[in-house]
């Protein structure tokens, strides 16, 4: 080992260049893999923290003697616990158990309650509620109990799959690294053979060398990927993603990070496996070439070659050139385009979903809740200015830019064409028409009239309408029912009579003792289209069916005016919707509302609004954070055999210059070569893409959650096929750059010196 | 008349004390059609001059005249299409391109040129070479000997004025020489082109025209041989 060891410690120092590319990618491979590993054990981490933030037990007896107690403190079982006297004199044990398996926890559970407790297993289901809960969380995450145990071994299963996944092309890395730097000394190993060293040691040295990079790659590589990992898990943290998955009080306590020192060793172990493999396997390729080949460095052993391809028939002899020359490994070069065509179609696919969900959270959003806060009240609609206290209370709040009141009824023309009768206050009035109103609110409030705001070409020019209302007079019977329910179970009806009152009206429906049969005259001071707005709540159905001829808008003042008639015999309490002036006011204005005797909070889209933002925005960090550990792994092989295939074929190159290739021919060809990775890995990822939303849409179809003519609104392909053809852009330049500066290096070196090399 | 003119031929290498002159002061002319050889122990200088004449290693000083123009006072861009086009270079290890076959070897300055080769000329040449049934054969399927038949119908391919030479027959056993120098010689007969071959072997120094011996970068001996 003596001579392997001083050959490659030579090697080492005296080709610097090499030895810092080698180290570097190892310190890339590495610290891919301790992000990775650094990542999976900080998740599990998290997730075993937010089990015991939701209970910090593994098991807790409640209503027990002091004695029972101290029997079951002193289980062998027992790491630590928690006593706690209560009010009526029992005790509440809290237990920690050791981290060694108990066999079956609901086993373990009865046997303890039995032998320790003196319960019959018979009564033991009953006698559990109330007095035992059982952290199975918990249990099942410090790997208590075998069922746990077999989860995480599942888990590590799963997880281990996808490392080699991962490690396979991250291997290649190191395996280009060593390659170029074996491939500049070819020749000198074919001396030492020439002069008696053995294949063998041929090969020890560049396991050696192997070897001695590791020890420097490794730990930096480990460090620095420890370090990635942890500002990644900073910017998830920061986030707020632990207040959307945990509702306890002390959410950013569940969020830690680990830097587990075995699973970092893990990472260790097998980084140190694939220095070793690419070592060895580049020392077993040296040793392929005779001796006299190696001097010789002859590299013409290509057997067969495609005479028609694609990049011949649109760039010519020099794309005939490069596409033979991608060839000569087609395994590097099949792996290359494929983590190409992973890396973007990962990229554009995150990409493009982040900004389905986006677009349909705000789709959801902007027309179901185009305000921040649903309140109920309880005002009457009989009572034509019941809101204004309400309103003031939050005005005065200065919690809210905007309140909201629109109070409608249906009611039907003549031709039995339904028309909207809404009464609204000015914000929303101008929310109504985007902020455009065809008359100011002032003007519409003054005229005494109602702005008709329709598509329907019948009903424009009219200065009056007359409506039949949907006022939704009920019998007798019904009421009394209805204010019977009110009164016996006030509480739960106190803001929620809205499906009490719907419920009425099917009934009253079916069975026809709802009548509508007053109506009125209305005065029409503007007729206007309904906004061209995809978020407008205004009525523009042709549906036959059910025909809204269009929406009759006035202002609350308006309704001041109204007869109650025009509303029937029923008494509902009304919404208001609100805006919050700054996102900080949320939990004050929470806070007031619920002070407020006369409002509750009935829908909070303020609070959902921000959850899936939340959600949308860390899983977009981590996966951008993936997305770039996949496509730092394609770029990196990219350049690697870019830059490899140009370097090993530097006499060949000269020969071609010595026939009469000029050197823009020699760039073009390289800009070629990386035209054909990025061209082949862009066109993957588009086809690819194109799969994966058609599968999407297809399994959508199939659980029911999308309909057929749905195909096509979820992702539409331009918008992953624009993403990949910018990310294609990028990865040209880079390859583009990793052709032309060896090139540029090696046309430093004469033609003479490169051409001699051959000879 | 005088095809090649090299005046003051001067090449060295390294700076100092490690500076070495592999070319010293060599003039020389050759005249159109001369099959000229070039011998000299290693290290004498052959190849250097003979890299400096196909126009691939630039001189310290001196220059070289083909046809009356001055080689290195060319831009690179046009000593390429110079190299291209008025030179055909045959290597002692053929240095041809592995992912290319036999035809597209010898065709490959002219594609270079962005010129369509001549079919039927390279059919003849296929013919004359011998290699016809093997045109469609990579350089890793042929014999050392087909081999640097490619590597000669490359260089003939697009009829330069000057072939040049180093050890074409260097790697070949002495069967397969024979052949490759009679091609030469008919090439050189046939179409009229100036050769210069670099050799260590006598006998075919001697069924040239001219003989130059070099030694330490300098004309050892220049002497007519008249045996063809």
């Amino acid at each position: 080992m003596k001579f392997e060891m001083l050959l490659a410690r030579k090697y080492i120092f005296s080709q610097k260049r090499h030895t810092l590319l080698t180290i570097c990618s190892i310190v890339i491979a590495v610290t891919l893999m301790a992000l990775l590993f650094t990542g999976y054990s900080t998740l599990q981490s998290c997730m075993r923290e937010a089990a015991y933030a939701q209970a910090p037990y593994h098991m807790r007896f409640t209503d027990i003697t002091a004695e029972q107690a101290l029997k079951l403190s002193r289980l062998p079982e027992v790491e630590s616990y928690k006593k706690a006297s209560m009010p009526d004199k029992t005790i509440r044990l809290d237990i920690m158990l050791k981290p060694k398996s108990i066999g079956d926890i609901h086993t373990y559970v009865e046997d303890v309650a039995n032998r320790e407790l003196g319960m019959d297993y018979s009564k033991l289901e009953k006698w559990r509620e109330g007095h035992l809960d059982v952290n199975y969380d918990l249990v099942e995450r410090d790997l208590i109990d075998d069922n746990g145990r077999k989860d995480r071994v599942q888990l590590y299963c799963i997880f281990f799959v996808f490392v080699i996944m991962i490690a396979l092309t991250l291997r290649l890395i190191i395996d280009t690294a060593f390659e170029i730097s074996s491939k500049e000394r070819e020749q000198q190993f074919g001396v030492l053979q020439s002069v008696g060293a053995t294949p063998k040691q041929i090969v020890g040295i560049m396991t050696m060398e192997g070897i001695m990079l590791s020890v420097v790659g490794i730990p930096i590589g480990l460090a620095v990927g420890t370090a990635v990992a942890y500002i990644a898990f900073r910017k998830i943290a920061a986030s707020g993603i632990a207040d959307v998955f945990y509702f306890g009080d002390k959410a950013d306590e569940v969020l830690k990070f680990n830097a587990n020192p075995i699973m970092l060793a893990m990472a260790a172990v097998v980084s140190i496996a694939w220095v070793l493999f690419s070592a060895y396997g580049t020392g077993m390729r040296v040793i392929k070439k005779s001796p006299v080949e190696a001097i010789s460095a002859r590299d013409n052993n290509v057997k067969k070659v495609r005479r028609h391809t694609l990049m011949g028939m649109i760039f010519g002899w020099t794309g005939k050139l490069t596409s033979r020359n991608a060839r000569r490994q087609p395994k590097r070069y099949i792996i290359t385009i494929l983590s190409l065509t992973l890396s973007l179609s990962l990229f554009a696919g995150v990409g493009s979903t982040i900004e389905a969900v986006t677009n349909f959270e705000e789709a959801i959003f902007a027309a179901d809740a185009d305000s921040d806060m649903y309140i109920s009240t309880e005002y009457s609609i009989f009572d034509k200015t019941g809101y204004r206290p309400i309103v003031e209370k939050l005005e005065k709040s200065k919690y809210f830019s905007h309140i909201y009141i629109d109070h409608g009824i249906n009611a039907f023309t003549k031709n039995k064409a339904r028309m909207a009768i809404t009464y609204v206050n000015e914000d929303s009035y101008n929310r109504a028409f985007f902020g455009k109103p065809p008359i100011s609110y002032d003007e519409l409030k003054n005229s005494g009239g109602y702005i008709l705001v329709t598509d329907d070409e019948v009903y424009s020019g009219l200065d009056s309408i007359e409506l039949t209302f949907n006022s939704l007079n009920m019998a007798e019977k019904y009421i009394e029912e209805y204010n019977q329910k009110v009164k016996e179970d006030p509480e739960s009806y106190l803001f929620d009579k809205g499906s009490l009152y719907m419920d009425f009206i099917h009934k009253a429906s079916e069975d026809g003792t709802l009548k509508r049969d007053a109506s009125n005259v209305f005065k029409i001071v503007k007729t206007c289209p309904v906004p061209v707005n995809e978020n407008s709540y205004m009525y523009s159905d042709q549906d036959q069916n059910d025909y809204y001829a269009g929406n009759l808008i006035a202002t609350i003042d308006q309704y001041e005016e109204t007869e109650n008639t025009m509303f029937g015999n029923f008494d509902y309490g009304i919404s208001i919707e609100c805006d919050l002036a700054h996102p900080r006011y949320h939990m004050p204005a929470i806070e007031f509302i619920n002070a407020n005797k006369d409002m509750q909070l009935s829908f909070d889209f303020f609070y959902e609004v921000h959850n899936i933002r939340t959600i949308t925005s860390a899983f977009s960090i981590a996966s951008n954070f993936i997305t770039v550990l996949i496509a730092l792994v394609a770029i990196v092989n990219m350049i690697n055999i870019i830059s490899t295939g140009i370097i090993n074929r530097q006499s060949e190159l000269a020969s071609m210059e010595c026939v009469g290739m000029t050197k823009w021919q020699l760039y073009k060809m390289a800009v070629i070569e990386g035209l054909q990775y990025t061209i082949f890995g862009a066109a993957g990822a588009i086809v690819l893409c194109i799969l994966m939303i058609f599968a999407t849409e297809q399994f959508l179809i199939a659980v029911q959650i999308m309909t057929p003519e749905g195909v096509g609104s979820l992702i539409k392909i331009s918008t992953p096929t624009i993403r990949i053809l910018g990310a294609t852009g990028f990865t040209l330049l880079v390859s583009i750059a990793a052709a032309i500066v060896p090139l540029k290096r090696m046309q430093k070196t004469s033609l003479i010196d490169r051409i001699r090399s051959v000879e | 008349m005088d095809l090649l003119k090299v005046e003051n031929l001067c090449k060295t290498y390294g700076k100092g004390e490690n500076e070495v002159k592999a070319l010293d002061n060599v003039s020389f002319t050759v005249p159109k059609g001369q099959m000229l050889a070039v011998i000299g122990p290693s290290g004498s200088g052959k190849s250097t001059m003979l890299h400096i004449l196909g126009g691939v290693d630039r001189p310290t000083s001196g220059k070289v005249f083909l046809d009356g123009q001055d080689v290195y006072a060319q831009n690179n861009k046009n000593l390429a299409i110079f190299r291209r086009r008025q030179v055909g270079l045959i290597y002692q290890f053929y240095n041809l391109i592995p992912v290319l076959d036999a035809e597209e070897n010898i065709t490959l300055p002219m594609i270079m040129d962005g010129r369509k080769p001549d079919q039927k000329h390279l059919d003849e040449l296929l013919e004359l070479l011998q290699i016809k049934e093997r045109r469609h054969h990579l350089p890793s399927q042929l014999s050392g000997g087909q081999q640097q038949r490619v590597s000669i119908g490359r260089a003939l391919f697009t009829s330069p004025q000057v072939i040049l030479a180093d050890e074409p027959t260097g790697n070949l056993d002495s069967k397969n020489s024979a052949e490759i120098i009679n091609l030469m010689k008919k090439s050189n007969r046939d179409f009229e082109q100036t050769m210069i071959i670099i050799t260590h072997d006598e006998n075919i120094a001697l069924q040239c025209d001219r003989i130059i011996t070099l030694a330490d970068g300098k004309i050892a001996d220049d002497k007519l041989v008249g045996i063809k």
